[in-house]
């Protein structure tokens, strides 16, 4: 099963949104935990959402990535945003967003994947407040995904993200 | 070979145990990642543990066999014979309908020889609405000890389960088991498959198609054309001043130059075009049924995003890029190689015509 019926580029009334909706600055600054397990795509994300603002944490694969999400938690600092590639080594991006939702049920994610995903674990609820790109997304595009799943907790609902035709 | 002893019966007494054992055991999350694997829970049969419940239907003399996988929510059955109504319809019922969730809470078989004498049963759902008056459940255990869910034999009047049906409940309960662990490891194997697969044939970088990912797509897009004679065209790109990029403004900075170029691409391709990232700042795109003038308006598009980005504010550096094309026109012989180097050649002449009006840095 491939990951269907989710828009892979996000919609204009989205991108909208996040325009009208200013810098994510409310409730001091977010944190994103981001998981890839190629550094140099870390390193550009890292930069991207440090550039405006942001606290980053980053991981190379799924274990890592949940340790820093509990210890967040614990330390009061907890993450608002999940950002993972979907073919993590050892645990899969699904499997990870289950694990992590398990701990806080609305959790924003934005999953990314290369090619044509395969994987059987994406169903239900776990696609609620979820946003999925292909690779090679700009990181603009990412911020401003970011920025609406954060700010509007609605969005990842399909009135937002009509399914795109091509 | 293993011949099984005959397996020690539980008096009924003892079968009552602590419900936050059951709790734990039903949302341990190795368990429930365990379930996930066997990709058996969605509500569909497998033909193999259907069979086999058909098995122990004909063997112990009962109307009802299932094979019951528990989760924390409720119990789904891929194998089953003999179950009728809304249970058997959808393959499944809450927890509340279950008998096979004590299986897992105990760890060990279940014997119910009469629902209404057995006080961990007798106001089960499954016995009150359902019908299951006598029931014997043996343990459906991973070769790592987690015991997924239940083998069981359902009777709708009382039963005194025999040693030898219990004793061949166990050996089909090892069949099914054999099956499921079959099937989890073959997916995983699959999954893994895809993973080697995509990242032998994709940039890690980008995402975009790699080397030699380009040439395994490539060899079917050319065979496409040749066989329906439509036309093929070629574009070859290249980062004009990536080596400044990355000299002044560190390899964080070049990389990201790779990634938003990559990404420029894939938007502005048609869904069939192959987008590549041949190495370094070389990119290559394959185009199907693309004759010059489309393949012109292609080069175009590309070049109306780059100057958009560009003129967004905050930007360290401009991306620009040599482009060099080349169209097969469908009546010399095709050759990816000879239509590759000639959108290459083509790109230099780009890219030394544009260094020699100033267009880019000598």
């Amino acid at each position: 099963m491939t990951v269907p019926n989710v828009p892979l580029v996000m919609s204009m009334p989205l991108l909208q949104l996040v325009s009208n909706a200013g810098p994510v600055s409310d409730a001091g600054p977010h944190t994103v935990l981001l998981v890839d397990d190629y550094p140099a795509v870390l390193a550009w994300a890292s930069r991207a959402f440090e550039r405006v603002g942001w606290r980053i944490l980053s991981a190379t694969d799924g274990p890592e990535a949940l340790a820093l999400f509990v210890d967040a938690a614990n330390r009061g600092q907890a993450v608002d945003l999940l950002i993972t590639d979907l073919q993590l080594q050892a645990v899969s991006g699904a499997t990870l967003v289950r694990q992590m939702r398990a701990l806080n049920a609305t959790l924003p994610v934005i999953a990314l994947f290369m090619g044509d995903a395969h994987d059987d674990d994406w169903n239900g609820p776990i696609l609620d407040h979820t946003l999925f790109f292909q690779k090679p997304v700009r990181a603009r595009t990412l911020l401003a995904a970011a920025a609406a799943l954060v700010l509007a907790p609605s969005v990842g609902d399909e009135d937002l993200c009509p399914d795109e035709g091509g | 070979m293993t011949t099984t002893s005959h397996p020690v019966r539980p008096p009924a007494s003892r079968q009552a145990y602590d419900p936050a054992l059951l709790q734990a055991r039903l949302t341990d999350p190795r368990r429930l990642e365990a379930l996930r694997a066997s990709a058996l829970l969605d509500g569909t049969s497998n033909p193999v543990l259907d069979r086999l419940t058909r098995l122990v239907t004909r063997f112990l003399g009962v109307p009802i066999s299932l094979v019951s996988l528990v989760d924390d929510r409720g119990q789904h059955f891929p194998g089953l014979t003999g179950l009728g109504g809304w249970a058997g319809a959808q393959r499944g019922t809450p927890l509340t309908h279950s008998f096979c969730q004590h299986v897992i809470g105990r760890d060990e078989m279940l014997v119910v020889e009469d629902s209404a004498l057995n006080p961990l049963v007798v106001s089960n759902l499954a016995f009150t609405e359902l019908g299951v008056v006598a029931y014997l459940g043996v343990p459906l255990r991973t070769s790592s000890g987690d015991t997924l869910g239940a083998l069981c034999a359902i009777d709708t009047q009382p039963v005194h389960w025999t040693d030898e049906q219990i004793a061949t409940l166990e050996d089909l309960a090892m069949a099914a088991m054999a099956e499921i662990e079959l099937r989890a490891t073959t997916l995983a194997l699959i999954t893994a498959h895809e993973k080697l697969r995509t990242q032998a044939t994709r940039d890690a970088l980008t995402g975009l198609l790699n080397r030699h990912g380009f040439g395994e797509s490539a060899h079917q897009t050319v065979a496409l054309a040749k066989r329906t004679s439509m036309p093929l065209a070629v574009v070859a790109l290249d980062l004009d001043g990536f080596k400044q990029i990355n000299d002044t403004l560190g390899h964080d900075a070049g990389d990201e130059a790779l990634i938003e170029m990559a990404a420029v691409l894939r938007e502005q391709c048609r869904a069939a075009d192959l987008a590549s990232r041949m190495g370094g700042d070389e990119f290559v795109i394959l185009c199907p049924n693309t004759n010059a003038e489309a393949v012109a308006r292609l080069r175009q598009r590309i070049a109306t995003a780059l100057d958009a980005m560009n003129a967004e504010p905050h930007r360290d550096y401009a991306l620009a890029t040599s482009v060099g094309v080349a169209v097969w026109n469908t009546t010399e012989p095709l050759s990816i190689a000879t239509l590759l180097s000639a959108a290459d050649a083509s790109m230099y002449e780009n890219k030394r015509m544009r260094k020699a009006s100033g267009q880019v840095a000598a």
